[in-house]
């Protein structure tokens, strides 16, 4: 399995359904590949989205091995990146442990 | 990437960015740094990769060491790193060392109390940037029990701006049993210093390679009468010229035998002159002590004095001296009297000589002449009567017994002193003898006489008569015998020799000789005495049943025996 069929079908698996449009918190993960902190922060996205985002968010993971045009269009300097895109644009560095940083960063507290 | 001015605003965002980039840089969150316009990728597990490397080759070396490595922040976080080998120098396993916040204060739990102390003051020199570094030596508390000794170092990691210590990264190592040889080293130091500084002997070292002593213990103070900062750097020479000079030459070979790695055996001793510029005696070992390579370096020695033991011996050889002197005036006297005794004994025999002559003479000159004459009276009255005269009988009886008188009268001058001896020498007299024994004691004497053994001096020749007449006389008192055989004979030395022997019953020589001289009979004793006082020799060969043999040698130009006489 490559990481890119990999993050093309994880696209796909959050929220296939649903109308892009529709969602509130667009995000977009930024890592690199199977690198030890982008496993945590793909983990712990995962849960963060399933306990306080419910159906309303669309999460597209980008592997900066596969390609890392995006990164340097969005200025990304290090991975892991958590971009978010709306409903707020903010950004949070690292593996995402700190969960509080992350709820901050997408305006639920 | 346009080139347009960036607002304030912007420069902020950017630079709170690139804090932010740095920050989890920092923490160790980031895998990747993505570059710019030439894609830059920085893979950070290659970087770790690298790292772990690195710290492999760290722990193979710590390992070889025996020392642990450890790291962490201040205060105490969960980035705490102590490796294995940290918990195992204390003998724990890794996962029982306690948590972070609690690791401090348990640590210092284990540190043994008198080190507590110390090791909180350069804990907090170090960590308030007042000392470089932070190294210490202390005993921890092992998991047993038992007390080890680590040694610590640690060096800063990280500073904050006035210089204090932010994070710290050291190394501890397990120096129990250096630590441990360390006391037993300097305990039989302790030990040996007790012994230099309180012996009775002096202990001191000379360096061979400028000849000067290098130590002096204490008690050479006492030793010398001078104090030590006199004795310590004197020289090999110095010392010399203090030696007694009788005694330079002993010093100077017992020291080249030492020098020379041989065993000298007992101490030396000599005698030096101490303060008090008088010599005392001295007994001086030394030893020799050489450099790793073999070569000779210094000389310890350990001296003591020796001057009462001296003394004594001197003491005690004055004494020896006296005794011997004593003994020897005691034997002196004893000899003397001894000489008197024979002197005595010669001149008693010399007495008896003359006395016998004398009375010999007398006999013959006057008794017997008297006899002859009263027997001539005696016989003209026989011859003028006849058997009817009552004169006639008397007369008769009377001629009878002056007969027997003058034939007793004859036969004593003979035993007195035999006119043989006198006229025909010692060979005529024994002859006489060995009649007189047979008519006398129906003993047989067998005669074997040397003509050339006759000695020239008269007083010698009557000596050996008189002995040869006692000699046989035992033998016919005591022998039981009626044979008997004398000899006379030059040794081949040009002795007189003369022995007489029989097979009579014989005795038990050692009961002769076991006797005191007392009990020997007179005659014995007598021949003895004189014999000695000859220069002669008496020797009695005797076996119970198997007869006797006496034998007495004699020096015939020994000196005069009437002249050694005291008179």
């Amino acid at each position: 399995m490559t990481v890119s069929e990999r993050t093309a079908s994880e696209r796909t698996a959050s929220r296939p359904e649903q109308d892009a449009s529709r969602v509130t918190y667009k995000l977009r993960l930024f890592i690199a590949g199977h690198e030890p902190n982008s496993v945590l922060a793909r983990k712990k996205i995962r849960e963060i989205c399933a306990a306080h985002l419910e159906d309303n968010y669309e999460l597209e993971l980008i592997d900066v091995f596969e390609d890392f045009s995006a990164a340097v269009e969005e200025r990304v300097v290090v991975t892991p990146a958590l971009l978010i895109d709306a409903p707020t644009k903010a950004r949070v560095l690292g593996n995402l442990q700190d969960t509080a940083k992350v709820l901050a960063a997408l305006g639920l507290i | 990437m346009t080139a347009k001015k960036p607002t304030y605003q912007e420069l902020e965002a950017r630079l709170a960015a690139a804090e932010e980039i740095i920050a989890v840089l920092q923490a160790g969150q980031v895998d990747a740094v993505v570059g710019y316009e030439d894609f830059l990728l920085v893979r950070l597990k290659e970087v770790e990769e690298a790292l772990r490397q690195q710290q492999e080759r760290l722990s193979v070396a710590l390992a070889a060491s025996g020392g642990a490595i450890y790291e962490h922040s201040i205060p105490l976080d969960v980035t705490t790193y102590h490796d294995d080998r940290w918990a195992e120098i204390l003998g724990y396993r890794p996962d029982d060392l306690p948590v972070p916040d609690r690791f401090l204060d348990w640590l210092f739990e284990q540190v043994h109390p008198e080190d507590r102390q110390p090791l909180q003051r350069a804990y907090t020199d170090f960590i308030e940037g007042r000392t470089s570094d932070y190294h210490v030596e202390i005993r921890l508390r092992h998991k047993q029990g038992h007390w080890i000794w680590v040694d610590g170092l640690s060096v800063a990691s990280d500073r904050d701006e006035q210089g204090r210590v932010r994070r710290l990264v050291g190394m501890m190592t397990d120096i129990t049993q250096r630590k441990d040889a360390e006391v037993a080293l300097q305990q039989s130091e302790e030990r040996f210093r007790l012994v230099v500084e309180n012996s009775w002997d002096g202990i001191h070292q000379l360096d061979l390679r400028t000849n000067r002593y290098v130590f002096m213990s204490p008690a050479q103070e006492k030793l010398t009468g001078f104090p030590l900062d006199e004795l310590e750097g004197l020289s090999l020479t110095e010392t010399f010229a203090r030696l007694h000079p009788d005694d330079r030459e002993k010093v100077t070979a017992y020291l080249q035998t030492v020098i020379s790695g041989d065993d000298p055996g007992e101490p030396m001793e000599y005698r030096w002159t101490v303060k008090s510029g008088h010599y005392r005696w001295f007994s001086d070992s030394r030893k020799l002590v050489r450099d790793r390579a073999g070569r000779p370096v210094s000389l310890i020695g350990v001296s003591r004095d020796i001057t009462a033991r001296k003394e004594a011996e001197a003491a005690l050889r004055q004494l020896t001296e006296s005794l011997e002197q004593q003994v020897a005036d005691r034997t002196a006297e004893i000899r003397e009297q001894a000489d008197q005794l024979r002197a005595l004994t010669l001149q008693l025999g010399q007495t008896e000589q003359r006395e016998r002559r004398r009375m010999a003479q007398t006999l013959h000159d006057y008794v017997q002449q008297y006899i002859v004459a009263a027997k001539l009276r005696v016989e003209w009255i026989v011859n003028q009567t006849d058997g009817a005269d009552q004169l006639h009988g008397p007369a008769r009886q009377a001629d009878e017994i002056l007969d027997k008188a003058l034939e007793a009268s004859r036969a004593l001058t003979l035993d007195l002193y035999p006119p043989a001896l006198e006229m025909d020498g010692l060979a005529g007299g024994l002859s006489w003898l060995a009649d007189s024994m047979a008519q006398k004691y129906q003993l047989t004497v067998s005669l074997r006489l040397e003509e050339h053994a006759e000695p020239a001096r008269e007083d010698l020749r009557f000596f050996l008569f008189e002995s040869a007449r006692e000699l046989l006389f035992n033998t016919a008192k005591h022998a039981g015998v009626k044979a008997a055989a004398l000899t006379l004979a030059r040794t081949a030395d040009g002795r007189i020799e003369l022995a007489v022997s029989d097979q009579g019953r014989g005795f038990e020589p050692d009961r002769l000789r076991n006797r005191n001289s007392q009990e020997l009979t007179y005659g014995l004793f007598s021949l003895q005495q004189r014999l000695a006082h000859l220069g002669g020799r008496l020797e009695i060969k005797s076996v119970p049943g198997e007869g006797t043999t006496v034998t007495l040698t004699a020096p015939v130009g020994a000196g005069s025996p009437g002249e050694t006489v005291a008179e």
